[in-house]
């Protein structure tokens, strides 16, 4: 029989490996408009991972800053120079 | 080569990650360090008022977390904040090809329609801007009683603020964010913190004089008594924390969204460049 705590248990270690995942999508991909977004996502589960760690106004930081804004500074900063990364 | 090195590293990352999720403390049972000594017998009295279980009573401030950043570590916030204000300042100058004729660039109002992404992105943007705005003004106005604080809430409306500024592309910016007026908004909250903190100069630089009646007259603007309870949310509690929460939301939205400002429009000047020739044409 699973109890609450073992399930909230697996979901926690399934959030560190999305987060591991994510960021290591970030930087695998040759599209940098895709690897943008994958950081965005890697700063919304390292958000959701401070809001179970009980800290939430650093989530609120995270999920501000990391998530929000430098996503939009990586599109700026993509529609300004190359879209594709060379090998 | 990369890649090996890259996945050996995630690896690695991936086993420390889980090593600290499985062998982590159970909450609500802390450790006892000697980091914790400061906390528990307390920066202003000895005895009686600790930090973490006297914060309450002391400054007035629901929030601990708001108590400690503004109220007896505030010295490390006015370190964030100027380090905030020459992070802008170098973006500023770096972008500083923006000329003054290029923000307030006169266009048509179906030229504005069609710039920037598409109309789907643009309603979606319409919905959750307000929304946003307000959630990110709550956290700045309510930094000493929930989680949260000025510099949180300010980068919720500068994200908020680079939501709108990618929808709608630079041709709509100068309409709603204006540089003058957002450098002044920085400005003056930077200024406002370090004078808030310059009035508890009587007693010590970053003294709290507001919290808990200690400024009679003027206590009933926020130094009044917290409500007993788990969740007492008066909002004129805190004494000085308020208003230094909402200097700083002030400073960090301003300057947030100047950064993205300065990026959006400073970027690719040689367009703009050839636009103007051609209109002289």
């Amino acid at each position: 029989m699973i109890g609450v705590e073992e399930v909230a248990g697996i979901g926690h270690i399934a959030l560190l490996i999305m987060i591991v995942v994510s960021g290591y999508a970030a930087i695998k991909f040759k599209d940098l408009l895709v690897c943008a977004i994958a950081a965005a996502i890697m700063s919304l589960l390292l958000s959701l991972e401070f809001y179970v760690l009980q800290a939430p106004d650093v989530a609120i930081a995270q999920a501000g800053i990391g998530a929000g804004l430098t996503t939009a500074i990586y599109v700026i900063a993509i529609r300004g120079t190359l879209r594709k990364e060379e090998d | 080569m990369r890649k090996i090195v890259a996945s050996i590293s995630f690896l690695i990352l991936l086993a420390f990650l889980l090593f600290i999720a499985v062998k982590l403390h159970p909450f609500g049972e802390p450790e006892e360090r000697e980091m914790d000594d400061y906390f528990i017998k307390g920066y202003y009295n000895e005895t009686q008022n600790k930090v973490i279980g006297g914060a309450q009573n002391e400054s007035g401030a629901n929030n601990v977390v708001t108590a400690v950043v503004f109220d007896y570590r505030g010295f490390d916030t006015l370190g964030e904040a100027t380090v905030l204000f020459s992070a802008v300042t170098g973006v500023a100058a770096l972008f500083r090809r923006l000329r003054r004729g290029m923000m307030e660039e006169k266009r048509s109002e179906a030229e504005r329609k069609e710039e920037g992404l598409s109309k789907i992105v643009k309603t979606i943007t319409n919905i959750f801007y307000p929304l946003i705005l307000i959630f990110g003004l709550y956290v700045i106005l309510h930094g000493h009683l929930t989680p949260g604080g000025g510099f949180q809430g300010g980068a919720v409306v500068a994200s908020a603020f680079a939501l709108v500024a990618i929808a709608y592309g630079k041709l709509i910016v100068p309409k709603f964010l204006n540089k003058e007026k957002m450098s002044v908004v920085e400005t003056s909250g930077l200024v406002g913190f370090i004078g808030l903190a310059f009035l508890g100069l009587t007693t010590t630089f970053f003294f709290n004089f507001l919290a808990v009646g200690r400024t009679p007259p003027l206590s009933w603007l926020s130094g009044t008594v917290p409500l007993w309870g788990p969740n007492p949310g008066a909002l004129n509690t805190g004494g000085v924390l308020p208003f230094m929460n909402l200097a700083v939301g002030a400073e960090v939205l301003a300057g947030l969204g100047i950064i993205v400002l300065f990026m959006l429009v400073g970027l690719l000047p040689e367009e703009y460049e050839e636009q103007k020739e051609e209109e002289k044409k």
